[in-house]
């Protein structure tokens, strides 16, 4: 299952997103490009255990890492 | 038997839903009034409650996306179990919270400043005032300022 998160350029930043990236490696597949106006990450969660949260909790994370 | 599929639950659309029955919700919010940092900061203390992303509409708003975290029982007893209505009245009320956080703390800033350069920018003769405060003798006719091992005599070696 590959999950794609469209974060919008203007409100969230690339090491935010960088940051939640690195820590999320040990859990899913993931990796990040630059499309538009928008940090564009994919996210593989077939191997994960807790398929629909995990995007919400990575999107949770890296707004943390904006504060 | 018959199945009927266009139920009024069915037909219902979600934005229809009453709130309390739905799972997530959405707000505009102008970023004149509410400050990229007044919405990171607000958001911030719901991501244990709630699913929340952000996003810029074509009419250059924030868009805020509530998505109700699923709660348990040990939540219920913390009281940590919100409604979507009620997480959205939180929302609201602390975007206005933050806005005047951050309106007051721009506000005294330059008072801070001042304060801080005061203190930074004190001339020396002033540092010799300052021991002679310490130094002198203060009236203490407790003997607080006596320490221990003055007034009573070293701890005996079976105390330790």
């Amino acid at each position: 299952m590959l999950k794609t998160i469209r974060f919008d350029k203007e409100v969230y930043s690339k090491n935010a997103i960088d940051t939640a990236i690195k820590d999320y490696k040990s859990i899913c597949s993931i990796h990040m490009h630059e499309k538009d106006s928008s940090f564009v990450v994919c996210m593989d969660l077939e191997n994960t255990e807790d398929k629909n949260s995990i995007s919400d909790e990575f999107c949770n994370y890296v707004l943390s890492l904006m504060k | 038997m018959k199945t009927l599929n266009n139920t009024p639950e069915k037909t219902l659309k979600k934005k229809d839903m009453p709130l309390s029955e739905k799972t997530n919700t959405t707000l505009a919010l102008d970023p004149e009034l509410y400050p990229l940092d007044v919405i990171y900061t607000t958001a911030y203390i719901f991501l244990d409650r709630a699913y929340i992303f952000l996003k810029k509409d074509e009419n250059k708003k924030i868009v805020v996306d509530i998505k109700l975290k699923t709660c348990n029982k040990d939540d219920n007893k913390n009281k940590q179990c919100m409604t979507l209505e009620d997480i959205e009245d939180e929302f609201k009320n602390q975007l206005i919270n933050y806005c005047n956080h951050f309106k007051m703390q721009e506000k005294n800033l330059s008072v801070k400043q001042k304060i801080l350069e005061e203190i930074f920018s004190s001339p020396p003769e002033n540092q010799d005032h300052v021991d002679n405060i310490f130094n002198s003798e203060i009236d203490d006719p407790e003997g607080i300022l006596i320490p221990w091992e003055e007034k009573y005599g070293k701890k005996n070696a079976k105390d330790n």
